[in-house]
């Protein structure tokens, strides 16, 4: 039987309809996400592997060279089996770098224009021949089906149509990162079409042509030459080479490349594909073997190729016939839709821009350029293809266009070594290895054939040398290619160098990524980015560029700190790389946004780069990386839990490390401070912690930094990491500030001071009341005495002699209101206290208490003496001194109070008594709080304890001298001029 | 996401499975089933084989990153 042209046209235009709608379904979320996802779709995806060579051609192949078919899907199921260690590490680089094709991935690894030129233009030849063999067998199954010459119509309609279909799937708008869900659901639709129709008519073989599987299984007994041939060129064939051909095929091919890698949607699809995928291909050759005998029997006259085609025209039933013909479409189609993408996508960031890069401006539409320059890279590709099937193709097998291909493949075999293992190849062996290779496989393979086309003189002189008569043409060509490529491969990189970017490609592929960003950005806001990109790849495109990464990495426009700058344009960088490819994207990100090498900034990039990176890299690190890894964690939260403030600084003053106390305590995010200097930080953090950094001091105590909403009260303490000098030049090391916070604390004392004040007040109240009383019975008696002055002079004296004695009353009060007023913290009112005065004013409230009436005091503080300080706390620090001594002195003992100037920084103040003294033994705990010598009920023993406070913070020191003879020595050393130490006026703007 | 080489296994069983797909269709094993007149359907079923082991390895894995 057979059937109309016009039928089949219209089945398959039909057919491709279906397809472009599954795709549109898929790419509009009609089909969920979930089924786009799941492994059996990744699986049939990656089923473009099997392309007419498997649904027409295995048959022929099987005839020719028996099991010698299965070589194709064992290298498969070989390079899968090494998923782990083979296809995930490039899956990773695909990823994290967004390659989008082979050609992406070599030139990552071997930066520089030739590579990506070099392995585009060879895998364009090289494919070129299993491109037309697609146009081929559609074109022979016509022929078969219809049995009557297909006209050069038919193939040009037929590559018409996958010209629009290509465009429609893969180039009819750009996506991110050459992701095609739409693609992948029509591939794997096609996947499961061509092995549902081969496994019917491999069913069709068995019990149509058989009479069932018991007949066939006797049929195979009784003909055992069929068996044995089958197995025979097994040990005589080139078994072992074909299986090198088709595992370099299985993931090497642009085609397989962009399905397992350029349009995965994660690594557990991949993960499972590893045995999926190869049960599908073995699902698909289990009809072979049936479908080959069936043939022989059948239909002996027809091209084994076909066999499959030719039986099911013998079943009597049209729609068996034209179910095969769909399959050998799906399984053309498919590699001519993928493949075609993949090149133009190759051709167009390899050949194209590179050439067009130099003419790029402010009115480039990037995008426009890209997706119109597919779509016309993928329509003479498709005519290239269509032309070389009409010149060199149209009298060759399936099989051997394929291998030809295969064998071009395998060139890119040494190169993928150099990728993933050894660090030490160049791009100069790369290149030097593949261009020999290229030249063998050209001259073995390509040249015969063309002479065989009757373009040249037949087989030619290098094929016939190589190849001798019983030698397969295969393993020669692919043992010499091979032999040649990477022979120059080894030679060229331990001959050359590898230069800066080559280095750091070769530890981003061999895993070694984990490397601090070095350098900062010359661009300052997300806007600068968009002005200088937009100089080179055109204002649409650098703005969509920008926003995407800056969506991508989840960041505001605003307030971007240098770190953050620097991931943008890393980010940036990525999605360039799928855009136009690596090698463009590093020209463009080098042209337009240059980094100055500041390499001490790296520091706090890094640290911050490093964190992310290793949180994402746990499960990968093993052995002692991941012990180093658990230790960097502990210390990173030791630090990061801390319950004090911890803030590091890198030499030229950047936040590296902010922990959690240091977050609370300021009020400022570890996110907002890390990578920003100091002195950008909220007030009055930036000064307070700035100035303390670059000041001499190691220490610095109750310094006033508020919050918003509250006083904070902190001593700093500081320490060099490493040595300056050292730290300087390796741009690492730098200050640790740590921020102690005693706001509760110095809450605490000030309100211990005001219950002491208030105890001193009770303890003078009855002194206070006598002292009060005195000019109060005064004033009661002037007041009496008023009737009786009957002169105005008179009365006038007496108001005179009664304000007096309210005077008195009032300095008493002012005195004790100004030793009473306090109770909350406060900075220190600073200003010039003189001594002697200070001291007057002191004995003048002690002698309110009844115990000191009877003690002299002695003032011999030089009146000219002046001090720093605040005149309340430092009274307070001399009345309780003086009440010290009065209570330890007996009755009619003096109390002396020496000051002078002992050295041009210091004032020495010395209170003596004649008291019973203070045991040796107490001396050093005098100044501890609530440590008393006194009866209970008669002291708090925190007197000398804020005494030691008071002193402290103004700098000074207090001491017990030691004993000689009777009485005590207290010695206080003042600072004349104001320690900066303490100074915090400026602290808390 | 998921960091692709979080799938990546372990070596060594990796190695074991390769070493045995090379002994079953590269060492003279193989030689020796293409030359004992066996049923047809013998590769397929040393290949399938070899697939249930690659399958067992990935459900070992699986369960292993559980």
């Amino acid at each position: 039987m057979t059937l109309d042209p016009w039928l089949l046209f219209a089945v398959g235009v039909a057919y491709l309809a279906l397809l472009f709608l599954i795709a549109w379904l898929a790419e509009h979320g009609w089909l969920p996400s979930g089924l786009i996802r799941h492994p059996i779709t990744v699986t049939l995806s990656l089923g473009v592997y099997a392309t007419s060579w498997t649904f027409y051609g295995s048959v022929g192949f099987a005839h020719e060279s028996g099991f010698n078919f299965l070589t194709i899907y064992l290298g498969v199921t070989i390079a899968f089996l090494l998923t782990p260690v083979l296809l995930m590490p490039i899956l990773r680089l695909v990823r994290e770098y967004q390659l989008t094709s082979i050609a992406d991935l070599f030139a990552f690894r071997f930066p520089g224009a030739a590579t990506g030129f070099v392995v585009t233009t060879f895998m364009l030849v090289g494919i070129l021949p299993y491109l037309s063999l697609q146009i081929h067998a559609v074109i022979q199954s016509v022929e078969i089906l219809t049995q009557r010459s297909a006209p050069h119509e038919a193939g040009v309609a037929f590559c018409g149509t996958l010209i629009v279909f290509a465009i429609l799937f893969g180039a009819r708008h750009l996506t991110p990162r050459e992701k095609h869900s739409g693609l992948v659901a029509a591939i794997a639709f096609e996947s499961a079409v061509k092995l549902i129709a081969l496994l019917a008519v491999g069913a069709f073989a068995v019990w149509g042509v058989f009479g069932g599987p018991a007949a066939f299984h006797e049929w195979t007994e009784r003909h055992p030459e069929a068996t044995a041939e089958l197995y025979r060129p097994v040990a005589e064939g080139p078994w072992l080479t074909l299986i090198v051909l088709a595992f370099g095929a299985a993931f090497l091919l642009p085609r397989q490349f962009h399905m397992a890698f350029t349009e995965n949607t994660g690594p557990a699809g991949l993960r499972r594909a590893s045995w999926l995928f190869p049960l599908y291909l073995l699902l698909l050759n289990l009809p072979i073997v049936p479908i080959l005998w069936a043939g022989r029997q059948l239909t002996p006259d027809a091209p084994p190729d076909y066999y499959g085609l030719a039986i099911t025209l013998e079943s009597g039933s049209g729609l068996l016939p034209i179910a095969t013909f769909i399959g050998g479409l799906s399984a053309a189609s498919a590699m001519v839709i993928v493949s075609t993408l993949a090149l133009a996508s190759m051709c167009m960031n390899h050949m194209v821009l590179p050439l067009r890069f130099r003419g790029f401006r402010q009115q480039t539409h990037l995008y426009r350029q890209v997706l119109w320059g597919k779509r016309v890279l993928i329509a003479l590709i498709v005519a290239a293809a269509y032309g070389f099937y009409l010149v060199v193709v149209h009298n060759q097998g399936l099989v051997q266009l394929g291998l030809i291909s295969f064998v071009a493949a395998a060139q890119l075999l040494p190169g993928i070594v150099g990728v993933l293992f050894w660090r030490r190849a160049t791009a100069v062996g790369f290149t030097a290895g593949l261009v020999g290779g290229a030249a063998v496989w050209f001259a073995m393979l390509i040249l015969p054939l063309i002479g065989q086309a009757g373009s040249l003189g037949g087989e030619t002189d290098l094929a016939s040398l190589l190849a001798p008569e019983g030698t397969s043409l295969w393993s020669a060509s692919t043992f010499w290619s091979l032999a040649v490529n990477t022979l120059g491969f080894v030679i060229g990189s331990l001959l050359s160098r590898p230069g800066e970017a080559e280095a750091k490609a070769a530890r981003a592929c061999a895993e070694q990524r984990l490397m601090p960003l070095a350098g900062r950005v010359a661009a300052a806001s997300p806007e600068d980015f968009e002005r200088r990109l937009a100089r080179l790849i055109g204002e649409e495109t650098a703005h969509n560029e920008v926003r995407k990464a800056l969506i991508e990495l989840d960041m505001e426009d605003h307030d971007l700190r240098a770190t953050d700058l620097r991931l943008l344009r890393e980010q940036i960088h990525r999605n360039l790389s799928g855009l136009v490819g690596p090698g463009l994207a590093q020209l463009i990100v080098d042209d337009r946004l240059r980094l100055e090498q500041r390499s001490h900034i790296a520091l706090a990039e890094g640290m911050r780069y490093m964190e992310e990176r290793l949180a994402d890299s746990r499960d990968r690190l093993r052995g002692l990386t991941a012990q180093l890894h658990s230790l960097q964690r502990y210390h990173r939260d030791v630090l990061h839990e801390l319950p004090l403030g911890v803030c590091s600084l890198a030499p030229d003053g950047e936040v590296v490390i902010w922990n959690q106390a240091m977050a609370e305590l300021s009020g400022i995010p570890g996110r907002r401070a890390i990578g920003k200097h100091l002195r950008q930080l909220d007030t009055p953090w930036a000064d307070g912690l700035a100035d303390f950094a670059e000041a001499d001091e190691g220490h610095r105590f109750k310094l006033r930094l508020d919050r918003d909403d509250s006083e904070r009260w902190c001593n700093l303490h500081k320490a060099s990491i490493g040595h300056p000098d050292a730290a300087r030049a390796h741009g690492h090391g730098g200050t640790v500030l740590l921020v102690e916070d005693r706001t509760e604390l110095e809450q605490l004392e000030t309100e211990l001071r005001h219950s002491e004040r208030l105890a001193s007040i009770g303890r003078l109240a009855s002194g206070l009341a006598h002292e009060i009383g005195n000019p109060l019975t005064g004033i009661a008696s002037l007041t009496q005495n008023l009737d009786y002055d009957d002169t105005p002079e008179h009365r006038r004296e007496t108001a005179r002699a009664i304000l007096e004695q309210t005077r008195r009353i009032s300095a008493i009060v002012d005195s004790l209101l100004a030793f009473s007023h306090g109770g909350r913290p406060r900075p220190l009112d600073r200003r010039d206290v003189e001594l002697s005065r200070a001291i007057d004013e002191a004995i003048h409230l002690v002698q309110l208490a009844r115990a000191a009436r009877d003690i002299e005091f002695v003032n011999e503080c030089p009146a000219s003496l002046v001090v720093p300080g605040d005149p309340q706390l430092l009274q307070q620090v001399f009345v309780n001194l003086l009440t010290n001594a009065a209570d330890a002195s007996p009755a009619g003992a003096t109390v002396t109070i020496r000051a002078a100037t002992e050295d041009p920084q210091r004032v020495r103040l010395e209170v003596i008594d004649e008291g019973i003294g203070i045991d040796p033994d107490h001396t050093d705990r005098v100044f501890d709080p609530f440590f008393t010598t006194k009866d209970v009920g008669e002291g708090t023993g925190l007197g000398l304890s804020l005494i030691h406070s008071i002193v402290s913070e103004h700098g000074g020191t207090i001491s017990i001298a030691p004993r000689s003879g009777r009485g005590t020595r207290v010695v206080v050393h003042l600072p004349i001029a104001a320690p900066v130490a303490a100074t915090d006026e400026g602290a808390h703007a | 996401m998921s960091d692709p080489d979080s799938s990546r296994g372990r070596p060594d069983l990796v190695i074991l499975l390769l070493l045995l797909a090379l002994f079953l269709f590269f060492s003279p094993l193989a030689a020796w089933w293409a030359r004992a007149e066996l049923h047809w359907f013998v590769p397929f079923l040393l290949w399938a084989l070899l697939i249930g082991l690659v399958a067992a390895y990935d459900r070992y894995e699986g369960d292993d990153d559980a």
